[in-house]
């Protein structure tokens, strides 16, 4: 018989490891590991095969640390006997770094795991924990930086030295002996399967050949006084493939032989019976794979195997010999990597979701949405007071990742009831600096943005500057001007009048995209600033020279903040009580404008095809969104580009001003072109800003006196020309626009 | 649904599951919708009919108290799924749900950010599956752009490699029943994976929730939006979320339960008959309707006959 017998193989187990673990596992090595590399003892689980498709694995979870008090083990116990599963003890040995991973002493780890093997059958403790013969290795390395998981598993098998063998194999409902009563065990094994969990009988147990019934091993004494060819050996089984067992039962065979193996010898040595086989010659034993299909065990998914047992000497057992890495991907021995980074860091998890939501939108409403380029728009907000938070909580709203605040001042016991991003902490000793203390702020809602806070106040026009401080000052316009130069967006998010000439002039001088946003007491105003002077002349090419009858300067480009003033820019706040020089707005103004400033950049990124220049969208009116709605295209003060589409983006309209109020609740749209004598962005001092050398001197002059920039623009002498003096009824008294 | 509309809606349902009262009274047959306790005798039915399932208590600390603490939800785990649904559709001719530019996530999936030259695009013994490819891009894209997984050594290259054990007993691994490559009619390789199940109780919306955990054929645990590729498209632009499993924590695929209460009233309405069907009958009609949404996906659901 032998002679034909052929190797039995048995189908390696296959780890799955549920994320879970992982994040349990970094927690533990968090919390309490620290740099030790104990070994942790866990516990997985399987089941007997499901279905002829795939074979169960051993898998692991969350609950695998087995930790917990009575009940959450009692509690975790009821759940793996009512999910019929079963458990397998295992090893985990977390090592600190990857190249410990690398080099680390496999060969001990197995040979050790072998030992244990042989102790636990010699000693009869496998004979009453059948677990004992499923054990397994986790050897880890956790990367926790990148939530990255290396991690190879070994499940122990002990390699006698004749291996055992295959005689025949086929469906239990088909045997030739046990075909017969092939229902009877069913049920029985069924019952079997369903004791609680911690009881080993439900590993393997005894079938009667001639009546089918199940027995439970209730010592090791029921296999070893019986005659081998008047039971089966079932054990349960999570291979699904016809011709082979899975490894589980390669120790329980192994268990078997070795002791009735000293069953024999013992039995020899005191002159009782001498085994007519004798103690090394091949024994028969057949076995029953349980296996299940819908959920039950089935006559047709379990197999009988008839099987040689394996043989070994003493020496073997001296000196075991385990085998069982598991194999990678690859299909050879080696270890898997699990890469958590996108599905478990709560980082990474923050900003899949941040991204997943927008895209969402994209998907489902709206495939036009330009989720990416808005969300790595980089953008410069100046000033960290009201507005700057609600511009930057929405800004993290549509996934923007890179904002810096620019802020000189220091967080004061008024800021955090209505700046949203300070605390009372921030307050304390002084007040931390406001800028810094946003940016952290955003860090913390939102890990994966990030934020800085510079800590600058802007220079500005009427705020005289001392020849000492000069140098300082003219380094912060250039400062200014990098931080312009690293931004897509930049918000004027300021509160006082002056301080947005400089902004305003930089990014004119740079046709740099500038959303403005300013407060009254019960009103607000959004804008964006058009393009820069140069900039438009250099398209003037194709554009033509638009002039109209106000004075030429129009030319398809849109005003600044200040292109509506006839007086320059100056100090505000000295002459001022102090209810005129704080900041007096009802509360709820600046999340409205701020998020409204938010929105009008969003809009404005899908207004052109990319490298287009948005602030060249037609800006819309009230009147002209009305009448391009209805199809007359009088698009006033819709520029030069009134030709083409009316300009609304996927998104809706894109205008130029909004100005709005909570006193009547309105809400108007304005468009205005830019004024060629405007002191901040008309030509003659974006031009002296651009001089090289004559920038500086610029600059101080109009630090020292505002009314050189009326000079300098023509602003002077054309206030000097005209007597109507609704020219002059506008000025920057009351509300802060 | 929209996605905004998902985070505030999340957190809505938060602060109203909170303070709603858990349903008591029945309205399966006029709403579709099913009280806790119907919920476990649907689920003891299930569990008994088809015994895959199983009810699970969980963690304690996430468990519902409206739930008895060892029926907090059901699972099936292990269950094959041989092909991915998108191949599947698009090999029957459906092309039209994924073409549309105007919506679905499948085809603003492709807008020029990668496609098939990502590191991630299948190999070409996979099914070539444009949608896959498109899924395949989507997933890289939601990972950061400089993104520092490059540093992380392919296992394939890792030098690491054990040597091949001599070992006459162990079959290889390539003869293993699961990871055998098998071919379909049309000679592509089929890759099986398998899902673990579970059904949960969604105390907002009165109806069960479906959440899925996947493994690659090599039974690493899949990223939740791989398991995108195996629901209709037609679902998958509209219904399913990835959401942390309420009793896990595990980010998960769940097909969200929005639209059940309706679509169940339906089905029940429709199994017409003489009879009004049987509470107890509730997940068995679920589950035949969550298995047009994942229709690869091969659970249990065997009805029994009292059912027709
Ligand atoms: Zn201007």
């Amino acid at each position: 018989m032998a002679a034909d017998a052929d190797t039995l193989r048995f189908e390696p187990w296959q780890s799955a490891v549920d994320p879970g673990f992982w994040a349990e596992l970094a927690r533990r090595k968090l919390d309490n590991a620290g740099l030790s590399e104990d070994p942790w003892l866990i516990t997985a689980l399987y089941t007997p095969a499901q279905n002829a498709v795939v074979s169960s694995p051993c898998q692991l979870d969350a609950r695998a640390f087995g930790a917990g008090d009575e009940s959450e083990l009692a509690a975790r116990a009821r759940d793996v006997a009512a999910s019929g599963r079963l458990e397998m003890p295992g090893t985990l040995v977390n090592v600190n770094t990857l190249e410990r991973f690398r080099a680390f002493d496999r060969g001990t780890l197995m040979s050790n795991a072998a030992k244990k093997l042989v102790e636990d059958i010699r000693s009869g403790r496998a004979d009453d924990d059948a677990a004992l013969l499923t054990p397994f290795i986790a050897l880890t390395y956790a990367d926790l930086k990148k939530w990255s998981f290396y991690y190879w598993f070994a499940f122990p098998a002990l390699k006698l030295d004749v291996p055992a063998k295959v005689i025949s194999c086929g469906p239990l409902a088909e045997h030739v002996e046990l075909g017969a009563v092939a229902d009877e065990i069913s049920r029985g094994c069924e019952a079997t399967l369903r004791r609680d969990a911690n009881d080993p009988a439900r590993t393997w147990w005894i079938v009667d050949n001639v009546s089918g019934e199940c027995e439970p091993p209730s010592s090791i004494a029921t296999v070893r006084t019986r005659d081998f060819s008047t039971w089966t050996l079932a054990f349960v089984d999570p291979c699904a493939s016809e011709a082979h067992p899975g490894w589980a039962l390669r120790n329980l065979l192994s268990w078997l032989a070795v002791r009735t193996r000293e069953t024999e010898t013992a039995g020899e040595a005191a002159g009782e019976t001498a085994g007519a086989a004798g103690a090394d010659a091949p024994r028969r034993v057949r076995v029953l794979a349980v296996r299940k299909s819908a959920g039950r065990v089935c006559p047709r998914a379990s197999r009988v195997f008839e099987c040689v047992l394996p043989v070994t000497t003493d020496g073997n057992l001296e000196n075991p010999t385990g085998v069982g890495w598991e194999v990678n991907a690859s299909g050879r021995p080696g270890p898997r990597l699990a890469n958590l980074g996108s599905s478990m860091d709560p980082t990474r998890l923050a900003s899949q979701a941040v991204d997943l939501n927008l895209k969402l939108m994209r998907w489902r409403l709206l495939p036009q949405l330009r989720v990416a380029q808005v969300a790595s728009t980089r953008c410069l907000l100046l000033g960290a007071g009201t507005l700057g938070c609600a511009v930057a909580r929405c800004l993290l709203g549509w996934g923007v990742r890179k904002i810096t605040f620019v802020d000189g001042g220091d967080v004061s016991f008024s800021n955090p009831v209505r700046q949203s991003l300070f605390e009372f902490g921030d307050c304390l000793g002084g007040g931390k600096p406001k800028a810094e203390a946003a940016a952290e702020a955003l860090r913390r809602i939102f890990p994966g943005v990030d934020a800085q806070g510079v800590r600058m106040m802007i220079p500005m026009p009427g705020h005289p500057v001392p020849d000492a401080e000069l140098p300082r000052v003219l380094d912060d316009t250039r400062r200014l001007e990098d931080l312009i130069d690293a931004h897509d967006c930049v918000y004027l998010l300021t509160d006082t009048r002056e301080s947005r000439w400089l902004p305003t002039l930089t990014c004119a001088a740079k046709g740099k995209l500038l959303i403005n946003a300013a407060l009254g007491f019960d009103s607000y105003l959004v804008m964006r600033h058009g393009g820069g002077l140069l900039r438009a002349d250099e398209r003037s090419g194709t554009d033509g020279t638009t002039t109209d009858e106000r004075g030429g300067a129009f030319a398809g480009r849109l005003g600044c903040y200040f292109c509506n003033d006839v007086v320059a820019p100056g100090d505000s706040t000295t002459d001022r009580t102090l209810d005129q020089q704080c900041t007096v707005t009802r509360p709820g103004l600046a999340p409205i404008a701020g998020a409204l400033a938010v929105e009008m950049m969003v809009s404005t990124a899908h207004g052109c095809v990319e490298g287009d220049d948005p602030t060249r969208m037609p800006a819309h009116t009230h009147e002209s969104f009305a009448s391009s709605r209805s199809g007359s295209g009088s698009g006033s003060g819709s520029g030069s580009t009134g030709d083409r589409d009316d300009g609304t983006t996927a998104l809706g309209i894109v205008p130029h001003q909004i100005r709005g109020g909570v006193f009547d609740l309105s809400q108007r749209l304005f468009a205005a072109p830019a004024f060629d004598r405007c002191v901040a962005c008309s030509e003659k001092v974006v031009a002296a800003f651009l001089k090289p050398d004559g920038r500086d001197e610029f600059l101080r002059r109009a630090f020292d006196d505002p009314a050189y920039l009326e000079n300098a623009t023509g602003l002077a002498a054309m206030k000097e020309e005209v007597d109507d003096a609704a020219w002059l009824g506008e000025d920057s008294d009351g509300d802060d626009f | 649904m929209d996605a905004l509309k998902h985070k505030v809606h999340t957190a809505y349902k938060g602060v109203a599951e909170s303070l709603m009262t858990t349903r008591t009274t029945s309205a399966f047959l006029e709403k579709g919708v099913v009280t806790p306790e119907e919920f476990v005798v649907a689920g003891d039915y299930l569990v008994e009919q088809c015994p895959t399932w199983s009810w699970q208590g969980g963690d304690a600390k996430s468990a519902k108290s409206y739930l008895p603490e060892d029926k907090q939800f059901l699972v099936t785990r292990n269950v094959p799924c041989l092909k991915r649904a998108r191949a599947m559709e698009e090999y029957a001719g459906k092309e039209e749900h994924l073409s549309g530019e105007d919506e679905g996530w499948v085809a603003a999936g492709g807008d020029g950010n990668g496609g098939s030259k990502d590191d991630d695009a299948p190999d070409m013994d996979e099914i070539p599956d444009i949608s896959a490819l498109r899924v395949d891009s989507r997933a890289k894209e939601d990972q950061n752009d400089d993104d520092d997984d490059a540093d992380i050594p392919d296992m394939d290259d890792f030098d690491m490699c054990g040597d091949e054990e001599d070992d006459a007993s162990a079959l290889p691994s390539s003869r293993a029943v699961t990871t055998v490559t098998t071919a379909d009619d049309a000679g592509h390789i089929l890759k099986t994976r398998t899902y673990d199940l579970s059904i949960t109780y969604d105390k907002y919306y009165q109806t069960p929730r479906v959440w899925l955990n996947g493994y690659d054929e090599r039974r690493r645990a899949l990223d939740p939006t791989k398991a995108l590729e195996d629901i209709s498209a037609e679902h998958a632009k509209k219904t399913v979320t990835i959401d942390p499993h309420p009793h896990t924590s595990v980010p998960s695929a769940s097909i969200h339960p929005c639209k059940h209460a309706p679509v169940m009233k339906k089905l029940i309405e429709s199994m017409g008959g003489d009879a009004a069907p049987s509470v107890e009958h509730y997940l068995f009609v679920f589950l035949k309707f969550i298995a047009s949404v994942v229709p690869t996906i091969e659970y249990d659901y065997t009805a029994s006959a009292s059912l027709r």
